[in-house]
């Protein structure tokens, strides 16, 4: 966009005028937009409710020539990247707190489990994707948390 | 729930909660916390089966869209199921409880 004159922007409305040079027809004009970023997943509301249409109009002496209207993705396209926060199975700690640990328990006997969560992410990376919530779902072989 | 050193206050960061179907652990406002390499997570609980499936879900703190998932199966070597915990408890000998006569 650097090479055409910017007559007028604005960024809360997602709008940006521009003048081309007048060109003979059938001659294209390469129109690049760069510095565009994937959105995270928690921007997922915001990202659908700016529209994911790109609009263009076309204007020669303040007349409208023509509109077009380019679409963005739907955000279901984005796939998760590989998880950087889990919970390390090769730490001992992942296991039953049993004392000694030849001493077995009983079915529905209250025990204490112990998880140790890791994070291959820096906490700048995790403000910035705004990570915050944690949850586990035990699924199978676990009757009551007290 | 815990920080390498530090232990924090388990009702305020770390919380259980049964939806209906399955009992769940939430840790709230990691982001913000002293976070190095991890945390400790202790769960006092009752287990029916020697293999522990869970799933953990890392989500944004503002709309719970889920960034990262993975699923875990666990062995519990120390579950024995022909074990049983006794059905009544004992009573305390009388005799040694103060002020009992």
């Amino acid at each position: 966009m650097g090479t055409y004159q910017i007559l007028w922007v604005n960024v809360k409305l997602n709008k940006f005028v521009f003048a081309i040079p007048k060109k003979g027809n059938g001659a294209s004009t390469t129109l690049n937009i760069t510095s565009l970023n994937n959105p995270y997943p928690y921007q997922q509301s915001l990202y659908n409710f700016n529209s994911t249409n790109i609009i263009i109009n076309f204007y020669n002496n303040y007349f409208l020539q023509n509109k077009q209207t380019f679409s963005q993705p739907s955000f279901s396209i984005f796939t998760k990247n590989p998880s950087t926060v889990y919970i390390n199975q090769n730490f001992p700690c992942n296991t039953i707190d049993n004392y000694p640990s030849s001493n077995t328990f009983a079915p529905g006997s209250l025990n204490i489990l112990t998880l140790n969560v890791e994070f291959d992410e820096n906490q700048t990376t995790i403000l910035a994707r705004n990570l915050g919530n944690i949850m586990i779902t035990f699924t199978a072989g676990l009757n009551f948390i007290k | 729930m815990k920080n390498n050193t530090q232990y924090l206050n388990t009702m305020e960061t770390c919380q259980p909660y049964y939806d209906g179907t399955y009992w769940n652990v939430k840790l709230y406002d990691v982001a913000n916390s002293d976070l190095t390499t991890g945390w400790w997570i202790q769960i006092f609980a009752t287990f029916s089966a020697s293999t522990l499936v869970y799933t953990s879900y890392v989500m944004a703190s503002n709309n719970l869209v889920v960034e990262f998932q993975n699923s875990y199966t666990v062995t519990l070597g120390a579950y024995n199921a022909t074990r049983t915990v006794p059905s009544t408890l004992s009573w305390l000998n009388n005799k040694y409880v103060p002020i009992y006569f």
